[in-house]
């Protein structure tokens, strides 16, 4: 069975993989589609109403999550490129009126490997991370740790 | 999503103090007990400023304290701010993990119909 979820994380993304026996077409149905959507969204308990989806880009891209005690999540994105069956990108934020709302990017894609999905989800932080890599110290000697897991160092570190 | 993003809560920090690899090193090495600048500086050929810049950032995530008693200020690792780290990683796995199960059930439904 492949249909593990795979986490890395690495100093600005999060990455997520897992396969999906179906394909590309249908698991990017699932994503785009309301009728579909609201029916998988979220982990077991979770429910989602839908309350706008504009696969367009700019289009928007709201739904409340409702957890299994009772608590809603309203969030909002906006969709930035859209490659049907292949990619979709948006920014991800909380659906909260008048609040300023600090965002960050989501980059899903739908890879064809024998008619089965590999599913990638990149979630890219937007806080000074990105800055601080190109920013200065860029010259400490063969330092460029670029696979480094933060998960792993966490892990290292804190036990 | 289960977690918000505002760029001064004590996530975002604990992440953008972790995401240079020379403050990670330290953190590294701080693991073994508590250390001096001078001892800090030592894997690394930055000037000393640059060193102390660095433990800036990581006294502001909370991820070193530093001493007050010595003249050198030894610097000591606090593993608080790098459990929730942990914690947070841990809670986007399980929500995705849960997530893209039920994606993959509800394409099996998909199929059968």
């Amino acid at each position: 069975m492949d249909n593990q979820v795979f986490t890395q994380v690495t100093d600005t993304e999060i990455i997520s993989t897992r396969m999906f026996n179906a394909t590309p077409e249908i698991v990017y149905k699932c994503w785009t589609q309301p009728e579909h959507f609201v029916k998988w969204w979220g982990p077991d308990g979770f429910s989602t109403t839908l309350k706008e989806m504009d696969v367009r880009v700019g289009g928007l891209w709201r739904f409340v999550m409702h957890s299994a005690d009772g608590e809603d999540f309203p969030d909002k994105a906006v969709y930035e490129e859209i490659i049907p069956n292949e990619k979709l990108i948006y920014t991800h934020g909380w659906d909260l009126e008048g609040k300023e709302n600090e965002t960050f990017h989501v980059v899903v894609t739908f890879e064809n490997l024998n008619n089965q999905t590999k599913l990638t989800m990149r979630m890219k932080f937007q806080n000074p991370i990105e800055l601080e890599r190109v920013k200065r110290f860029g010259a400490v000697k063969g330092n460029q740790q670029t696979l480094n897991r933060l998960a792993n160092i966490v892990k290292e570190i804190s036990t | 999503m289960v977690q918000s993003f505002s760029p001064d809560d004590p996530l975002s920090l604990t992440f953008a103090a972790l995401a240079h690899p020379v403050r990670r090193k330290m953190l590294s090495l701080l693991k073994e007990g508590q250390s001096s600048v001078k001892e800090l500086a030592k894997p690394f050929s930055m000037s000393a400023p640059a060193i102390t810049k660095h433990l800036k950032v990581l006294e502001k995530a909370g991820l070193i304290v530093r001493s007050h008693e010595a003249q050198y200020r030894p610097a000591e690792i606090q593993m608080k701010p790098l459990k929730e780290v942990d914690k947070w990683i841990e809670e986007y796995r399980q929500f995705w993990t849960g997530t893209f199960n039920r994606l993959d059930k509800y394409i099996d439904e998909l199929k059968e119909n």
